[in-house]
């Protein structure tokens, strides 16, 4: 016997469902279906080609959605509050940083000139740092304004330090200067306004308390040589008593002079406040220039859909274990399970 | 105008129970019976399965596949349940007899030898037997019905066949 008369003979012989059957589906099919309790609770099924491209396209809508209702960062400017905190801080001998970020000093123009940097405490000695980062437009500019920034220091009682200038069609410069404490803010004005800011940093550290330690030691000092200068011209003195007087008096004297020379150094440093000008042309601003709103709300929903991507990855690396856990308890449930049937149906070879 | 319930299936509406219970009730019954090996038994386990498959019927998808092959995983899974409840039945018995209530006389339909080799065989090469020889299923709605690989679906019933022929050989000598 071939498989072709086989397969003819086992298809010959295909069985009718029995009439008595045929009729017990027939009532069976002629009722009404059993409503389940629990089909209104019943949620749509969820299709996984569905899922995904909704998801994607719900995540895209509300980054896109975000950057447009979102307002634009607003510049961060030295408000009057935080001014007057940060002075109260100079007072207190901390350090204190403003710092205007980049991209938001491109948002918008720069502020009137004086409105951005803090001003040092009237009274009190503080080293004042400032770095400043502007934006010209050409080479040209670019010479006029490194003139300017150095004549700028100059007139306004202060010096240059350094300065490192270069040029090949687009440009930077370095300008180290240092001007008057008192006048920091006049020279900051007239340099922020020889550009457009990029970045902007100042540092105040209070140098008041350093300077009256000073002050204190040296008063000190001068009571203590002037107590053993009055020893010394006791006549009756011995001669040992009066060379170790003398000694001491000498020491004395070298220490004052020292603490003198920390106190007009530590003066110099308060006298003067150090300027770091960084000026560069349009292609060579580390920053790029501000597009057109479009561009910006485009940018920030890439922004947002970047986040988006990283709260995803990071639910993926804390929720992935356990559902790779999961799909492998499902598996081998699933394998023990088909394992079980074959068994089950290997055994019942004849008639159940 | 009614249309007949592949069609229906074919233009993606929704079939009624009862037209679909009508088309595939020798399907479903002709499996169970080649599965079983038991007239009755198949009867008992085809009524079960459109019981059970009335029950569920709100979550049949035609987008997902067929009636047919709907109906014939639900008889699978009935069949299985019922082996299952048998070998539990027997265990507690401690004896491997078979059931009273099943008689062992050639099965109406089959000539002898044919009946013969057929009990020779295991259930799960019957059952590929009766799904892709016997009612003509193609090999992805077979293994779908199985729960198993097209590629294991074939080879499995490659080796039932080829059993089948030997027995059938060996029968008619």
């Amino acid at each position: 016997m071939s498989s072709a008369d086989l397969t003819e003979l086992l298809r010959a012989s295909r069985p009718i469902a029995p009439a008595a059957l045929r009729e017990r589906v027939r009532t069976l099919a002629a009722a009404p279906p059993p409503a389940s309790p629990l089909a209104r609770l019943r949620t749509p099924r969820l299709r996984l080609r569905f899922v995904v491209p909704v998801l994607a396209a719900t995540a895209v809508a509300a980054a896109v959605a975000v950057a447009v209702v979102r307002p634009e960062s607003p510049r961060v400017v030295a408000q009057p509050g935080a001014e007057r905190a940060a002075a109260d801080a100079a007072q207190r001998g901390a350090a204190t940083t403003k710092q205007a970020p980049s991209v938001a000093t491109q948002l918008a123009p720069n502020p009137p000139p004086g409105a951005q940097a803090p001003a040092p405490t009237p009274g009190r000695a503080q080293d004042y740092q400032a770095q400043i980062g502007l934006e010209v437009e050409d080479a040209a500019a670019l010479s006029t304004a490194t003139k300017r920034a150095m004549a700028t220091a100059r007139d306004l009682g202060g010096y240059v330090v350094g300065a490192s200038y270069t040029e090949s069609g687009t440009g930077s410069a370095q300008l180290v200067l240092r001007v008057p404490t008192a006048r920091v803010q006049d020279a900051i004005a007239q340099l922020t306004s020889l550009g457009r800011i990029t970045s902007e940093q100042v540092q105040i550290q209070d140098l008041q308390e350093q300077l009256d330690a000073l002050d204190r030691e040296i008063a000190v000092l001068r009571a203590r040589i002037a107590h053993v200068t009055a020893l010394l011209q006791d006549p009756a003195l011995a001669s040992e008593r009066r060379a170790a007087l003398a000694a001491q008096r000498a020491g004395l004297q070298r220490r004052l002079a020292e603490q003198r020379r920390a106190r007009s150094a530590t003066a110099q440093r308060a006298a003067y406040a150090t300027i770091q000008l960084s000026l560069a042309t349009k292609e060579q601003a580390a920053t790029p220039a501000a597009g057109s709103r479009l561009d910006r709300t485009l940018d920030e929903a890439g922004r947002i859909l970047a986040w988006e991507g990283v709260a995803l990855l990071y639910a993926l690396v804390v929720v992935g274990p356990f559902a790779l856990l999961g799909a492998l308890a499902w598996l081998g449930l699933r394998l023990r399970r088909r394992a079980e049937e074959d068994r089950l149906l290997a055994r019942h070879s004849g008639r159940a | 105008m009614t249309l007949d319930p592949p069609r229906q299936e074919r233009l993606g509406a929704r079939p009624s129970f009862a037209a679909v219970a009508e088309q595939h009730l020798d399907d479903v019954y002709g499996y169970l019976l080649y599965l079983c090996r038991n007239a009755s038994l198949a009867e008992d386990l085809a009524g079960d399965t459109f019981e059970k498959a009335l029950r569920l019927w709100r979550r049949f998808d035609p987008g997902r596949g067929s009636a047919r092959t709907w109906l014939l995983a639900i008889a699978r899974t009935v069949a299985l349940d019922w082996f299952r409840a048998e070998e539990r039945r027997r265990r507690r018995e401690q004896t491997a007899a078979l059931p009273d209530r099943h008689e062992d006389a050639p099965l109406e339909g089959f000539g002898p030898e044919l009946d013969r080799a057929l009990a020779s065989l295991t259930a799960g090469e019957r059952e590929v037997i009766a799904l892709r020889v016997v009612l003509d299923l193609d090999g992805e709605a077979a293994a779908r019905v199985l729960g198993i690989s097209q590629t294991a679906c074939s080879t499995r019933l490659s080796r039932a066949l080829k059993r089948l022929e030997e027995r059938m050989i060996h029968e008619l000598r």
